[in-house]
């Protein structure tokens, strides 16, 4: 059989699920409807790998042969491709559907509308810490199509998901499946709350009495819907511990489902309360990853932190100096650094000790400028690091109002970008 | 009778040779995608398809009164596989159904079906006089549906239990045993089926899609749904063979249970329902072989198999049309699955078998 593969959108889950198809040995076509140099530039790379691809429209000529379309998380059902698919009865998956035929692994799939990026950090963390091999994938900025084919039959995978992403799986069966809360958002694409729930409600669809679903059953709408759940229920408001958080809660539910208890499970999850503004992942705007790591309030913690980053960084610093020689990161900085954006009283002194060793060096007025800045200058693939070597007493009272602050500008911009 | 059996075998190999067309459109760039060969189901089926014969050749050669003679031994061992699939099977799905032999599986339950029915033709023809006799007769029938249901819900797999409670009541029905035992029958099951509802909340799910598809359309009610749109959509005449739409993704098991939607999505209803004329007719050429044959063991083994593959279709098909809770139903000789072609092969085997001796009887 000849059959033609679409992949709709190029943001980085259409361009990894293009190029796992691709990789299947698939004819491969990507529709996207924007264009601009990063698209571009990643269309110019499946062009030499043989997919056909299209940028700035999507046009009929172009993706009407395909047997199959593959949805990148952006796709709402006004696109015109996903229209076209539903009245020409040709069946359209997400990207986390596709990558889930190809995974020999057992997933946990965590989704809900608040804190799923902490949990699904944290359960990927501790997994690892408690000897298992787990990837973390989805949402979080890394897709799962990417990652798919180099795991094996005992990894475990981590997917954060999104409602968008869940709402186009077919057969997508996670082990464990987490849903952490409901609250209304999304309803612009949802149309409905009920729409919105049965979407987060599909991460159940494929579960058998031999899987688990954890979920919060103090809440109204989840309690009603929660007798079509098919597996094993654990509910996290009936776990009652003073000691730990919501998600520390859900967190250990995951372990014990997984057959994991005892001391050193319970104090690796006590230090997870200081997870916070220590290189948190905030997960990704517009393809670009934010990691806030406001704790780091001295060079030595900066450089720790850019040397566990991979990709191209574009570093916020800035603060009161406490007299520290910023020196030391010079390295670092100079090896992945693209671009450096400073705030507060130490932006000069930053700027003169490692300034010579990026490209571009920019002054912005407060942190959501810092933010807005550094998005411009990141592109698709990097990371936004705030890591800003400095106390944060000359504008903020704490490190934690600072970081605080710095996650509420990504969220909202998460809420309007992605 | 000579041309009964070529019309049992010439309606068989047809319905058998829909099957691979369907198992290769409906799975075609399923397997194409996961296993990169868009022949992956279709070659497996064809080995099982080849396995079939064999067995059933070798069925039909066999002395049937030897196997009569054999019926508790058959049941033993039948019963030893339920039990083994217990303790040694592998979990799939959330039950403990099946055996794996290699990168097969076998489900023993279709095996141990045509051995309980062999086993209640002989037991019952042995207790021929006896039929007023409800402790001699329907009290031994009872218990021993009760152990093989038992060992079935422990799997758990309800759909199968109900099944073989059917095929008892069905077969004392035929025998002529007098009604009022049926409503004691009835009185029994109560308290079963209650306790069943209580442990097994994946059969209340189960009921309640069914009931009720579109009021949880993204989970117990998807497959009804998406069977429904199948069968909408196929219209009149279909969208052409390999044409549906609904079997790649929407529809989960499409090469399952369900590929009787496939089939009405993709041949109309016209197909459809020419497939279920195939169906009537073979079964028809079924029950005028019993007319023909001689001997309570046969007719009551004949009667046996006959009920068992009507009733596969029926559960099926009522399964599809929701007429029937979502039950794990093989579609006979049409679905994929090796154990269910294999099984459905034998019991046409065991039918040419019984017509062989019939002949000689009256001619």
């Amino acid at each position: 059989m000849d059959n033609i593969f679409c992949v709709v959108g190029l943001g980085e889950s259409g361009y990894a699920a293009a190029q796992l198809l691709k990789r299947k040995g698939f004819r491969v076509k990507v529709t996207e409807s924007s264009d601009n140099r990063e698209l571009k530039k990643k269309a110019s790379y499946l062009l030499e790998s043989d997919v056909d691809v299209e940028l700035g429209a999507h046009n009929e000529d172009f993706y009407r042969d395909a047997a199959l379309y593959i949805l990148s998380p952006s796709i709402d059902s006004s696109n015109p491709v996903l229209k076209y698919a539903k009245s020409h009865n040709i069946p359209a998956i997400s990207e986390i559907e596709l990558a889930w035929m190809y995974s020999p692994a057992k997933v946990i799939a965590i989704t809900g509308t608040n804190g799923k990026t902490s949990v699904s950090t944290y359960t990927h963390r501790i997994l690892n810490k408690m000897g298992f091999s787990a990837v973390l994938a989805g949402n979080i900025g890394i897709p799962f199509s990417s990652l798919v084919l180099d795991l094996d039959k005992d990894d475990l995978v981590v997917l954060e998901l999104s409602s968008f992403q869940l709402e186009y799986t077919v057969n997508f069966h996670p082990y464990i499946a987490v849903l952490l809360n409901i609250s209304q958002d999304h309803l612009d694409r949802h149309k409905s709350m009920d729409n919105y729930l049965g979407a987060k409600f599909k991460i159940f669809s494929n579960q058998s009495p031999d899987d688990i679903a954890i979920v919060d059953l103090a809440q109204k709408m989840i309690r009603e819907r929660g007798n079509s759940i098919l597996a094993k229920l654990v509910d996290i408001s009936a776990f009652k511990s003073s000691k730990m958080s919501q998600n520390q809660k859900v967190v250990y539910l995951i372990m014990k489902a997984l057959g994991l208890e005892g001391r050193q499970l319970l104090s690796e999850i006590k230090k997870l309360k200081n997870l916070s503004h220590r290189r948190e992942n905030l997960g990704c705007v517009v393809g670009v990853r934010f990691i806030n790591d406001s704790k780091a309030t001295n060079p030595h913690a900066t450089k720790w932190a850019l040397s566990n980053i991979d990709s191209d960084v574009v570093l916020i610093a800035g603060g009161r100096d406490k007299g520290t020689n910023f020196r030391i990161v010079k390295d670092e900085v100079s090896s992945r650094v693209k671009a450096l954006v400073l705030i507060g009283e130490a932006k000069e002194k930053i700027a003169s000790a490692i300034g010579g060793f990026v490209e571009v060096v920019k002054f912005a007025d407060d942190l959501e400028d810092a933010i807005n800045i550094s998005l411009r200058e990141a592109s698709s693939g990097d990371t936004v690091l705030l890591s800003p070597m400095c106390s944060s007493f000359d504008m903020f009272k704490s490190y934690e109002e600072r970081g605080n602050l710095f996650k509420r500008i990504v969220r909202d911009l998460q809420r309007c970008k992605n | 009778m000579q041309k009964l059996k070529w019309r049992v075998i010439l309606l068989s190999f047809i319905l058998i040779s829909v099957g691979a067309v369907f198992l290769y459109s409906s799975s075609g760039i399923y397997s194409e995608m996961v296993f990169e060969d868009s022949f992956y189901y279709l070659k497996r089926q064809l080995l099982f398809m080849l396995l079939g014969l064999i067995t059933s050749i070798i069925v039909y050669k066999v002395d049937l009164n030897k196997v009569a003679g054999h019926s508790r031994g058959l049941l033993f061992f039948g019963l030893a596989m339920l039990v083994s699939v217990l303790l040694f099977g592998i979990r799939a799905g959330g039950a403990q159904r099946w055996f794996r032999l290699g990168s097969f599986g076998i489900q023993p339950i279709e095996f141990v079906r045509i051995i309980y029915i062999i086993y209640l033709a002989a037991f019952l023809e042995r207790k021929r006089y006896l039929y007023k006799n409800f402790s001699r007769v329907c009290l031994p029938v009872y218990s021993i549906t009760a152990i093989l249901m038992l060992l079935l819900i422990l799997q758990p797999d309800f759909g199968n239990a109900i099944f073989i409670a059917l095929i008892s009541i069905s077969m004392l029905y035929f025998t002529g045993i007098p009604f009022k035992f049926f409503f004691c029958t009835l009185l029994g099951a109560i308290p079963f089926i209650s306790i069943a509802f209580w442990r097994l909340p994946y059969l209340k799910l189960r009921v309640l899609g069914f009931l009720a598809p579109w009021r949880h359309p993204e989970s117990i009610g998807f497959q009804l749904i998406q069977s429904f749109i199948a069968i909408g959509s196929g219209r009149l005449f279909g969208h052409g063979l390999g044409l549906s739409r609904q079997k790649l993704f929407y529809l989960p098991q499409a090469h399952n249970d369900f590929i009787f939607s496939i089939v009405a999505e993709e041949l109309g209803f016209l197909g459809a329902l020419s497939l279920l004329l195939v169906y009537v007719f073979l079964i028809w050429n079924f029950i005028s072989i019993l007319s023909r044959i001689g001997g309570l063991f046969k007719r009551l083994l004949l009667t046996g198999l006959i009920i068992s593959f009507s009733y596969q279709v029926a559960i099926n098909i009522g399964v599809c049309l929701g007429l029937l809770p979502t039950k794990g139903c093989p579609l006979p000789f049409i679905s994929y699955g090796g154990s269910s072609m294999i099984a459905n092969m034998v019991l046409v085997g065991l039918i040419l078998n019984i017509a062989k001796s019939g002949s000689s009887f009256s001619e």
